[in-house]
């Protein structure tokens, strides 16, 4: 009798140990860096590519200033962000539970990435935005209408 | 309009306060030349003979080069505009909502500044 159990106990555990295909930590750090660098790069070539044409217009037709500025801020972007991808990535324990831990703890990480991203877009059109407000002003005409004309001698 | 023309500022050398905003003015940076005459001096009169004199001593006037006259608030937001640290200020004055506001502080300020000269002293 004693046998038979043992191994039947031998043979769930063999089935829960296959069901677990992948270590559940190893997982979710797996997804979440797939879903964080894919979102990284989606917002990032948004920025690029609108952002070229709005800093064309700012300077004046210059493309390959444009181009540059916008190279610079599209590095900075990254660097930030992948930077906080990667310090935010650990968890601090295991997921010994079930997969629907896997899901919250994903939840949880890659929404702190999204605001993230967020932030560092918002920011970026500030900057656009600071940009464009200092190259317009030496271009703004008089605010004022004159009260009248008159005649200008010497 | 070509927006690099000289202005010529009518100040009213009896009062200290303008003075010192002349001074001010001629220290700041700017887009546009800016040049100083006493108001109804020889000077204005020769170069400006079509204009009420007497009122540029009471009202600041400021002039361009090819004849446009601003004068009370609007001369104010001109010397503003002209100045590079200031011209985002004066397109801002004189947004319909600040506008009004902004003329009432410049007519106080201009029928009170011998009282502000006292008070700053000299």
């Amino acid at each position: 009798m004693n046998i038979i159990s043992t191994n039947i106990e031998h043979v769930q555990e063999i089935i829960t140990l296959r069901r677990d295909f992948m270590d559940k930590t190893l997982l979710a750090y797996l997804i979440y860096l797939g879903i964080s660098i894919v979102l990284t790069v989606w917002v990032a070539k948004t920025l690029h590519k609108n952002g070229r044409i709005f800093l064309v217009d700012v300077f004046h037709g210059n493309e390959p200033l444009a181009d540059s500025v916008n190279h610079l801020l599209v590095v900075g972007f990254y660097l930030i962000n992948f930077g906080y991808v990667s310090l935010a990535l650990q968890l601090g324990y295991r997921i010994e539970t079930d997969y629907a831990q896997v899901v919250e703890v994903l939840s949880y990480k890659v929404g702190w990435v999204l605001l993230v991203l967020g932030g560092m877009h918002f920011f970026n059109l500030l900057v656009f935005s600071r940009i464009r407000r200092q190259a317009v002003i030496p271009d703004l005409p008089p605010p004022v209408q004159p009260d009248a004309c008159t005649i200008v001698r010497g | 309009m070509d927006t690099n023309i000289p202005l010529t500022v009518l100040y009213d050398k009896r009062c200290v306060l303008c003075r010192r905003v002349r001074d001010w003015l001629e220290e700041q940076p700017k887009y546009v030349e800016m040049k100083f005459i006493e108001a109804a001096s020889k000077d204005a009169y020769y170069k400006f003979p079509e204009v009420d004199h007497n009122r540029t001593l009471t009202e600041l006037t400021v002039i361009s080069d090819n004849g446009l006259v601003y004068k009370g608030e609007k001369a104010w937001v001109i010397c503003l505009w002209a100045l590079e640290e200031y011209r985002e200020w004066a397109v801002t004055l004189s947004s319909p909502e600040l506008f009004p506001l902004a003329q009432r502080m410049i007519m106080w300020v201009s029928s009170n500044r011998f009282k502000i000269s006292k008070f700053l002293g000299k």
